[in-house]
């Protein structure tokens, strides 16, 4: 295996780079037509294909997400009777064998990878991403959001890398010492709170967890506006651009003095789990956390039945993670399916009642949930209509600037 | 009363007891020896009286007072080690400053007492010298200087010169007996080597068990030991069975003999070697089994009744050859040994 | 190639070849091509940009304090508890033997587990709050807090141990007779103890000062999951800037972190070089 992956790895750096991004699709192993299908003759060229192809290999980066794929792989198999080869992987190791894989012009090790919604550029600049308009063609992606179908965090896809999860940061609660009318519903009224209620909110260190990171760029897209709002949210800013934009710019101003004045009577703490346990352990009322997580803990009894979830006025960051085709993909009808799968009603809905893992689905109504798992999800007053999209590499930025700006002085 | 009475010190360790009741008066300026088989107790006892280790019963008195509730650093002792036990982190002048600056003794006071004891240890130029950087000899010389220079009650000495080689023995002795003449501090020295102990010693303390065995003056030890063990450790001896009558006794082999006092039944003498005459005679009922020539003397091994008896013979012009019959002459009185089993003492 | 092989200069470097090849391939290696890596640019130019940032940043410039301060001060909480420990498992008292093997299990114990005992423990509203809430006490903050006392006594709880056990052996590799000299001598246990002991013991003790600090210098799980969120010791920051792919960085903080712990390593040469001279056995 090591030795396989080092001849792959010599071969990538002596082969020249493969020219990427070709018109029309560059899937390598196809024997059907795809530019033929629809989502009206989408089963009846891919179903038979599929079963032909027999097996399909699908890789996965979230750990926290075993049990939902293992959910997906049985009533696929059920369905279909195509053998799902399932490998839990390190995200940025399997990335690096794609584009390694890719560049020697090998098949790829796997046909449907559930990656990073922040890996696009990455793998797609690497020719990696299968150039299949997933989001035009599934079936089940007619009520896909349109607003994620072409693009994603700004960066054009075509539907070949399409959300098929999407999680959400907020502000979460225990309803047991935060009074319904205390609840704050904007920045500013968060603050105040935690003027009053000095040591009982807790923020994440945003270089330490992503509830953390989301936070502060929400906490930047309520105070910016005008050309530094642009600039924070120009998604075609690279990372080492936007950390030159945040330790430099004076617009960043309103969010330092936010941050000063919340740290003086917030809790900083070490990571998303740390802010959920001092709450549990009701040292800390409130804090910045994610909604999915926060279901796993009130599932492992690790949060109080009390615990309660909301979203800030103007918006606070979500994100999602993508499936997509590798160009190089042996199984490419089988992958089609599975991914339709994934997508479709059924599983998205179970997905969300047992992960709280939100939908790009427009069509996800909340009857289609038990009410004991509503009251730990986000209200319908609040989501989604102040979900704002991630920017991780400037969230990643304005925490680099935090430390060094309020943490530091 | 005496400058230290030690009055039936007992010492347990567990359930062995490595000292029987133990009782020694030391009288002021005397140099006592503590002799006796190695594990008979010697050290223990010495601890005990330095305060390092603590009797299981008893007392001590030195100078009239108790001391063996005290601290070792709140007894006027001092104590020359076996291994020396120099600080090796501290040059000589500081090992020999060390006792003088925990008593509190004034600075000008301090460096005359250390100048004296490095002169009459001969240790002058070595002031400036760490520990590692001397010979054994002088070591042991630092060590005793490191005591004498304290000015102590009591001055105790375990086997000091034990680690050296024969000559440098030989001559650090000699050195010991004569400061002990000079300084006339009351010594305490341990020892198992018996030549040692008779040549530097006023009194010698025999020891053997955990129990004192005889205590006297070289000279009665080693002439007129009561004990057949003291008999045996104070250089050779012939222990021989008699049957007496008053004050005569008969040997073995029928030959009549005066004994040094009267006595009746079985009993047992300890003759020494040089005092036996031994005469060539063709009626004899000895017989040379084997002699040795050691030069001053000639050593002879005689076969008589069943036993075998060590004869020297100092001053001779001629030897007799082995297989000569032989007659013995005693000289003197013969000295009766008090038979005591050891263990059922005290 | 015979004849070669019988030429004295041929043979020492043959014989040298072992240890000093050892260390060049072990050592020097991994340290030159990270010297090399602290230098450079993703282009391979030179660069001293990596550690213009160490000494310009402020959050660099705290997490080198932080460094310092998360390698010096347990050592000195465990040698304040170290030393009379050392002192007292050289007495013999009821459950002695026990003891001696219960002290010595936290070398045992990983940092990362030491870490998540003490955040499950010690963490406000955790095990021992909950536990001591009846009695109308709390704990103080130990976790996340300012001085970063909790990384502190988890590191002092990890080291003890090991420093007992060096310092032990430092006072017992002290003959008997020396201190029953220094006792005869008119010194009492207290004077025995400062005048005699410890400054026979100074080499182990020195050594074990040493050890544990540059250990708890590069620890990275306790101050990381203990420690307050800012500042973070360099150790946690290099691991940040590792999981941002910024290897350059990473190396130059390394190489940083490395210097120090050889300037306090020469340091201790020549200290210790002094304390050596005197150290030496009075019977040899
Ligand atoms: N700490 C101790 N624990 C148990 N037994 C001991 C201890 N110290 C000494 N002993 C025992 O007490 C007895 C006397 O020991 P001591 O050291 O006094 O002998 P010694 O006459 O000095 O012998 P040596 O000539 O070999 O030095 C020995 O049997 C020894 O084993
Ligand atoms: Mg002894």
């Amino acid at each position: 295996m090591t030795a396989r992956l080092l001849a792959i790895a010599a071969l990538a750096l002596s082969a020249t780079t493969a020219p990427v991004h070709s018109a029309e699709t560059n899937l390598k192993n196809l024997d059907f037509d795809i530019s033929k299908v629809t989502r009206e003759n989408f089963y009846d060229i891919v179903v038979p294909a599929a079963k032909a192809e027999g097996t399909v290999t699908m890789y996965n980066f979230a750990g926290s997400f075993g049990d939902a794929w293992k959910e997906l792989i049985t009533r696929f198999e059920a369905k279909y009777g195509i053998k799902v080869e399932y490998s839990d992987v390190k995200g940025a190791q399997a990335n690096q064998q794609l584009i390694a894989v890719q560049k020697a012009g090998e098949d790829a090790p796997v046909d449907a990878y559930f990656a990073g919604g922040g890996d696009y550029p990455l793998l797609s600049s690497a020719g990696v991403v299968g150039n299949v308009p997933l989001t035009t063609i599934l079936p089940n992606m007619n009520n896909y959001d349109p607003a994620l179908a072409q693009s994603l965090f700004g960066k054009p896809h075509g539907g070949a890398y399409p959300l098929v999860h999407l999680n959400q940061t907020a502000i979460g609660y225990d309803s047991a010492f935060v009074k319904p009318g205390d609840l704050p519903k904007t920045f500013d009224e968060l603050l105040a709170w935690a003027e009053k209620n000095p040591m009982r909110l807790g923020v994440t260190l945003p270089s330490k967890g992503g509830s953390g990171g989301g936070f502060i760029y929400s906490v930047a897209l309520n105070y910016l506006t005008g050309e530094c709002r642009t600039t924070l949210t120009d998604y075609t800013l690279t990372a080492e651009q936007a950390t030159d934009w945040a330790m430099a710019s004076e617009c960043l101003e309103p969010v330092w003095d936010y941050y000063r004045k919340l740290l003086g009577v917030a809790e900083l703490t070490n990571g998303n789990a740390d802010t959920l346990n001092l709450i549990n352990n009701q040292q800390l009322y409130m804090g910045t956390v994610w909604e999915d997580q926060v279901m796993t803990f009130i599932r492992d009894k690790q949060l109080p039945e009390t615990f309660r979830l909301t979203l800030l006025e103007n918006g606070q960051v979500g994100s999602g993670d993508a499936f997509f085709i590798p160009a190089n993909a042996k199984h490419v009808a089988s992958a089609l399916l599975l991914i339709d799968m994934a997508i479709g009603k059924d599983f998205q809905a179970w997905k969300l009642e047992n992960k709280a893992s939100r939908s790009p689905r427009t069509d996800l109504s909340s009857d289609l949930i038990t009410p004991e798992t509503a009251k730990y999800l986000l209200p319908a007053n609040v989501y989604p209509r102040l979900s704002a999209p991630a920017f991780w590499d400037m969230s990643k930025a304005l925490g680099e600037a935090l430390d060094e700006k309020v943490l530091s002085q | 009363m005496s400058e230290l009475e030690i009055s039936n010190i007992t010492k347990d360790y567990g359930a062995t007891r490595a000292l029987h009741p133990v009782s020694v008066n030391v009288e002021q300026g005397e140099f006592v020896t503590i002799l006796g088989p190695s594990g008979c107790g010697k050290s223990t006892l010495l601890r005990i009286l330095m305060g390092i280790a603590r009797p299981s019963a008893g007392e001590i008195r030195l100078a009239g007072a108790r001391i063996d509730p005290l601290p070792p650093e709140a007894r006027d002792i001092a104590m020359v080690f076996q291994s020396y036990a120099l600080f090796p982190h501290m040059s000589v002048g500081k090992n020999l400053a060390f006792g003088l600056r925990m008593k509190n003794v004034p600075k000008p006071e301090r460096a005359r007492r250390i100048e004296h004891a490095l002169e009459i240890c001969n240790l002058t130029g070595l002031v400036e010298r760490m520990p590692r950087q001397l010979s054994g000899g002088q070591q042991q010389r630092v060590a005793l200087a490191r005591a004498i220079v304290m000015q102590p009650q009591l001055l105790l000495f375990d086997e000091p010169l034990s680690n050296l080689d024969a000559k440098l023995r030989d001559t650090l002795r000699q050195e010991l007996v004569d400061l002990h003449r000079r300084i006339g501090a009351t010594s305490i020295y341990v020892t198992h080597d018996q030549a040692e102990a008779m040549a530097m010693s006023d009194r010698i303390v025999v020891m053997d068990g955990g129990r004192v065995v005889e205590v006297g003056t070289p000279l009665d030890l080693y002439r007129a030991p009561t004990r057949a063990f003291t008999a045996g450790f104070l250089g050779q001896t012939n222990l021989i069975t008699a049957d007496a009558d008053g004050d005569r006794a008969r040997l073995p082999w029928g030959q009549i003999v005066v004994l040094s006092a009267p006595a009746k039944g079985t009993v047992r003498v300890s003759v020494r070697p040089e005092t036996i005459a031994i005469q060539q005679d063709e009626a004899g009922v000895g017989t040379v089994t084997s002699v040795s020539f050691m030069g001053a003397h000639a050593l002879y091994t005689v076969g008589i009744a069943g036993t075998t008896l060590k004869v020297s013979q100092a001053g001779t012009e001629s030897l007799i050859a082995a297989g000569n019959r032989v007659s013995l002459a005693f000289n003197g009185p013969l000295h009766l040994l008090v038979e005591r089993k050891l263990q059922e003492a005290a | 190639m015979q004849a070669m092989l019988r030429d004295p200069k041929v043979q020492l470097a043959l014989l040298l070849l072992p240890g000093v090849g050892y260390l060049l391939v072990f050592f020097g290696g991994p340290l030159v091509s990270a010297l090399i890596g602290s230098l450079r640019l993703d282009d391979s130019s030179f660069t001293l940009q990596w550690y213009e940032r160490i000494f310009t940043r402020a959050t660099m410039l705290r997490g080198l304090k932080t460094s310092i301060y998360y390698g010096v001060a347990p050592v000195f909480v465990s040698l304040v508890v170290s030393v009379p420990l050392a002192l007292l498992i050289r007495q013999s008292f009821w459950g002695r033997k026990l003891f001696n093997g219960l002290y010595k299990l936290p070398m045992a114990v990983p940092g990362i587990i030491v870490a998540l005992m003490v955040i499950i423990l010690a963490e406000r509203g955790g095990f021992i709050d909950r536990v001591i809430a009846p009695f109308g006490l709390s704990l103080p903050k130990l976790v996340r807090d300012e001085w970063g006392i909790g990384v502190i006594l988890a590191s002092v709880w990890k080291q003890i141990p090991f420093m007992t056990l060096i310092i032990t052996s430092a006072f017992a590799g002290i003959p008997e007779d020396i201190r029953h000299a220094a006792r005869s001598l008119g010194a009492s246990r207290l004077s025995t103890f400062v005048f005699v002991e410890v400054p026979l013991a100074m080499p182990g003790i020195t050594a074990a000062i040493l050890l544990t600090f540059i250990g708890s210098m590069g620890s990275y799980a306790i101050p990381d999951i203990v420690g307050p969120p800012s500042p973070r010791p360099l150790s946690v920051l290099m691991i940040f800037e590792f999981n941002e792919g910024r290897f350059a960085q990473v190396y130059a903080m390394g190489m940083v972190l490395s210097l120090f712990a050889v300037a306090v390593l020469l340091a201790y040469y020549a200290l210790t070089a002094n304390i050596g001279v005197s150290r030496t056995k009075g019977d040899e």
